[in-house]
Formats: structure tokens, sequence, C-alpha cells
């Protein structure tokens, strides 16, 4: 596979929870030292991100600021391996602003008790208990009553309650050549807009998305 | 949390690991059986779009009338919840209101997750020999009364008068005030503009339709992708083999409710609706390695989709495919006994692990005031329109290329 990134400009990147560039040495964790960890805390994660807001890097010919008629937000294509046969995917003219609040990343246990954020047994007043004395939900485990059985620690990601787009953007075309600016003598360049999308406002959302393995299938 | 910021900062920075890559072949690939990811997503819902405080906006555009105008299409009140996400409240005046308030949805099952996995292509049920396929599947379908079949003799009872045989699916029905259930209410308001005159910023009244369906089931649907080095069907020998992505898809979905009306941009006024009960797609797209859907780009810059015809024995390519079949057989994978055997047990359904038919039950459209139903009075005035019920459509060749007309 080829893929070519072209004219891409991201303003700005923050992740406000991630630390800075940390070096630290991998090694890996086998099933039972795993088994025994329990998750503490976890990330939180509020972002924004925004591409081309005022046109890319390359001022030519083809692509501009933003301004006038040329193109100006980035443009990203690929294509099934080397065959001159083959034509590109393309997504093109991609802009525009986007933010959340509030991702959330942590490991959870499920099973059939209750648990808060840190992992521990609760009451269904949110008062600690002990193993013994843990609330086993049966069908109210918000799993109609899978949890008990499943016994498992899972990846939590929790949706942002909203996400914010600004005049976020891009199109969907096919191209017989990764970009405009790169056609051989002699050959056209060929492009195909499918359709496009603008998406301007607010998200709302709710829920968490668990990540696990399953069995071998 | 060090190893995280570790694994992250990895991504980021790809200096801290330095290995040589060397790549994989098709045979290793297919070697390769592991576990998947099983996704699930708990108490869920999604809202983009509404109207009413007229701030968001999710269009598609890129659509051109003869003449050169725009055409935008509007997406509003997108919304993805559990049972009871919107309701169509009745107005006193023969007209109803759409009112959006998503409530939350599991979807997925712990033990029946949306799962995604690299498959054997040796599986029976994959059927893409020597191959690495990479499934993304919802809730795999549990048989319903030892009836394996999506639209079986045990559904017949449910699709026609929703029997207790529509709440036995993998994904559970809502509780009331209990559980949540793995059920989806999904809807939006599609409003078409268009410009009112070439390069214009104006575009003309709007004309919004609004699709809501309620309570969907989608077990047992799935998409399996894998490429190949290779030509699709309606090329002839001489054309060169290119990379191309193969694709089987299987879309189940069954619901009892679907709504389409037109209502005011507000939502606020909708007319008498097409009510669909008890609506079943069993869609199959694609049949193993034989006759897959191929999804590839031309040189020319346009995108080709094309299902295989079935192998033509009097052809050199048709027998180059029908020769992949008895190669399988010496990989354990039956086909049929014979090539004769081939074309009896695709027509009849019957090749081991795969479906060839597709099936679409519509039962019982009625055109009436949406809220004729929830108040629970009789339907009086309403079109009924009758059943329709498709059933054993077979794919027997599909060909769609993009063209660029200009403009």
């Amino acid at each position: 596979m080829k893929i070519k990134i072209k004219n891409v400009l991201p303003a700005l990147v923050i992740f406000s929870a991630l630390a800075t560039n940390v070096q630290a040495e991998l090694a890996p964790i086998d099933d039972a030292e795993l088994s025994n960890a329990v998750a503490q805390g976890g990330l939180y994660l509020s972002g924004e991100f925004s591409l081309n807001e005022e046109g890319g890097p390359i001022q030519d010919a083809t692509y501009g600021d933003c301004t006038d008629d040329k193109r100006c937000g980035a443009r990203f294509s690929y294509k099934l391996g080397g065959n001159d046969s083959n034509g590109w995917y393309v997504i093109d003219d991609w802009k525009g602003g986007l933010s959340f609040e509030g991702l959330t990343i942590r490991t959870r246990k499920v099973d059939g008790n209750q648990r808060d954020v840190t992992g521990q047994l609760v009451d269904n007043s949110g008062n600690p208990v002990s193993d013994a004395g843990a609330i086993a939900l049966g069908v109210n485990d918000g799993f109609g009553g899978d949890g008990a059985s499943f016994n498992k620690e899972v990846l939590e990601i929790g949706l942002p309650s909203s996400v914010k787009f600004d005049e976020y953007q891009y199109t969907l075309g096919y191209a017989s050549h990764a970009s405009p600016t790169e056609v051989p003598t002699g050959e056209t360049f060929q492009q195909t807009n499918i359709y496009g999308v603008f998406i301007d406002g607010q998200v709302n959302m709710s829920g968490n998305m668990l990540i696990f393995p399953t069995a071998d299938k | 949390m060090k190893t995280p910021v570790a694994i992250l900062s990895c991504l980021f920075f790809s200096a801290c690991a330095n290995a040589d890559m060397a790549p994989m072949t098709d045979e290793d690939m297919s070697e390769v059986d592991g576990a998947g990811l099983g996704i699930v997503l708990e108490d869920f819902s999604l809202h983009a779009g509404a109207e009413t405080d007229n701030a968001s906006l999710f269009k598609i555009t890129g659509i051109k009338t003869t003449d050169g105008r725009d055409v935008n299409i509007e997406v509003d009140n997108f919304f993805i919840g559990g049972k009871g996400s919107a309701n169509f409240v009745d107005n006193g005046n023969g007209t109803s209101s759409f009112v959006v308030d998503p409530t939350t949805v599991n979807i997925g099952r712990l033990n029946n997750p949306i799962a995604v996995n690299l498959r054997d292509g040796d599986d029976i049920d994959v059927r893409a020999p020597n191959k690495g396929v990479l499934e993304i599947a919802h809730t795999e379908l549990v048989a319903i009364d030892n009836d394996p079949v999506w639209i079986g003799a045990t559904m017949d009872p449910c699709l026609k008068a929703g029997a207790a045989e529509c709440s036995k699916f993998a994904s559970r029905e809502a509780v009331d005030g209990g559980f949540r259930g793995e059920r989806i209410d999904v809807g939006l308001e599609l409003n078409a503009k268009f410009q009112t005159a070439a390069g214009s910023t104006d575009f003309d009244s709007d004309t919004p339709l609004t699709i809501y369906m309620k309570e969907a089931v989608f077990d047992g649907s799935y998409t399996r992708l894998w490429g190949d080095q290779t030509k699709t069907g309606s090329e002839t020998d001489s054309d060169a083999q290119r990379n191309i992505t193969l694709a089987n898809v299987r879309l189940n979905l069954y619901t009892p409710d679907i709504y389409i009306a037109s209502c005011g941009l507000d939502g606020t006024s909708c007319g008498d609706a097409v009510h669909i009960k008890h609506f079943a797609l069993d869609l199959i797209v694609g049949v193993g390695e034989i006759q897959p859907a191929a999804l590839s780009v031309t040189s020319d810059g346009n995108f080709q989709l094309e299902v295989e015809a079935l192998p033509n024995p009097t052809t050199p390519e048709g027998t180059r495919r029908l020769q992949l079949i008895r190669d399988d057989q010496s990989d354990g994978m039956t086909w049929a006994a014979t090539d004769k055997d081939f074309y009896e047990n695709y027509y009849n359904d019957t090749i081991p692990g795969v479906k060839t038919k597709s099936n679409l039950y519509i039962g019982d459209p009625t055109i009436a005031n949406p809220t004729f139903e929830t108040a629970g009075g009789l339907q009086v005035g309403d079109t009924y329109l009758g059943t329709s019920k498709i059933e054993g459509i077979q794919i027997q060749y599909l060909k769609m290329t993009t063209h660029d007309i200009g403009g």
C-alpha cells in the first residue's frame, strides 16, 4: 500500500493529560502479573485539533490559503500496491477543527458486583464494603445479568459528553494520481469526487466503550 | 500508568524502537488466528444536529443539478439511542410533532460483543483459502428454536403478528423501568436544499423527511475484507492482475417499526407517516473467494464495485476460478464433489458454512397519523398496503463504476 499525505498543517494539538515525551523501558507483563493489577485512576483527556484553518504549507498553482479558488485543505491519498493499473483513494480538501472535553480512559473490572471508579467494591450508597458484603446486582448490573459470568477486566473509554466541530469538512474521491502536482508528462490527472461532508456544531454523546480480548474464533 | 504513556509516546515518537520488518506472506497471515477484540458500547446515546437550537449542521455536499446548481443534503436530529428515544406527539389537529430525546442503550453483549477479528480464510464459514481475513462483526446470530436462519420458518410468525419469536434474538429488548436492552432506536431528518441559482448563496425552502426506526436488531451482520493480486470477473486474460480489496458483507436488520414522515423544519407539523411494521432484511453481498465483491480504483481515477459473476466454465478465466474450487477441496474445504454439484449447491443455497441468498420481508405498511397507535386508538382511515416478501435473491453479477460528469 502506498500512502501520500500532502499539504497538512495541524495548527494546534493539546492533550492536556498527556505528559511530555516519557522515556521508559518496556518489559512484557505476563498474564499472572496482569491479573493482580488493580486499576487506579486513569486518564482524563480534553483536546482540540485544527487542520489547515488558513490553508496548508504549500503555496503554488494548485494549493492556496483559502482566500482564492485554490485547494487549501489537506490531501490524503493511498493506493493498494505499486501496480500502475490501480488508482488512488483520496480524502481531499480536509480542514476544520474539532474539540472534545471529558474523554476518559481507565481499566475496570466487570462482574456481577458494584464498584466505584477506583475498583473498590461499594454498596448502593457508594460506601466501601469488603468482598463478602459486595452487592451482587444480578440483572441490574447494566448488562442484563451478563456481568457475573463475564468476570473480566476491560479497557473502558468514557466517551466525551460532547464533541464540537468547527467547519470540519472533507471530500471523498478517487483519482488517477496521488496529487494534481505530481503528474508525469504526457499523462492527465483525473479525479472523481463522490461527496463532501461538512460538520459545524455539536454532537452530544453519552456512554462508555468497553474493549476486551475475545476468545479465538 | 507509566506503561500506556510509554506506549503512546512510542506511537508519537517512533525513535523508541529499532527493528527490521519483513513482510508476511498470505500463507503466513492465514495461519494467524489470534484472539480478536470485543467491543461493547455501554449506556450509549448519540445526538447530532438538533435543528431546534439551529446551531448544529451536518451536511453532504457535492451533488449538482443538471443546470449546475448545488444540492446540499442536510442531516438534522441524527440520533442513536435506546427504546423510546423519539416519539410522535399528537397535536390534536391532525398533525403531530416529532420529539427526540435519546435514551441510552447497550450495543453488543459482554458474551457476544461487536468483534474485530483476524479470521483464518480456511474456515468453512469464511471460504477465502490461504488468506488472512479481517472481520468486523456485530453480535452473532443465535439460532432461534434451533433454526439458524435469519428469516426462516421460526421467524415467520414474528414477522406476521409480532409473536414471541421476535424477542428471541441475542440482542435483547428493553425492559420498562429495568434493563435498557441491546436494541437500537435510530433516526434522522433529511433535508434536501437546492441552490436558487448557480453561484448563489441562497438555497430554497426546506423539504425535510423524517425517518425513525425503532428497536432495530443487527445480529449476524458482518464485513470481511482481504486483499488479493487478481483481476475482477469481467476482466479478460489480457488484463493485468491488480491489487484489489475483496469483501463479503452480510447485513441483517430486523425492526418492528419504521416511520417515514414529512415534518416541518422544527419537527412540529408532521403529516401522515408511512409506517412499516415488521421489516426484516437479510442481505448477502459476496460469497467467499468464488464470488467476492471487488473494490478497486481504476487507473483513470474511478471507483469500481464489482460482484463477480459465477465462473463460466467455457472461458479460460472461468476455468481458472473453477480450478480454485478444486484446489480448495485438497485444502479440506468442501464446496461440492463436482463442478456441476457446485452450481447446484450455489443455486440451492446449500454450500456448507455460507449463505448465497438474500431475503427481504416488509410486513404491514400503513399510511396514517403516526400518533394513532401510540395513543392506543384504532387506525381509522389508514391505508393498508399489504405484505411483501422477496425471498431467495441471488446477486448473479453486479458492476458499478463512477464516472466524472464534469461540472
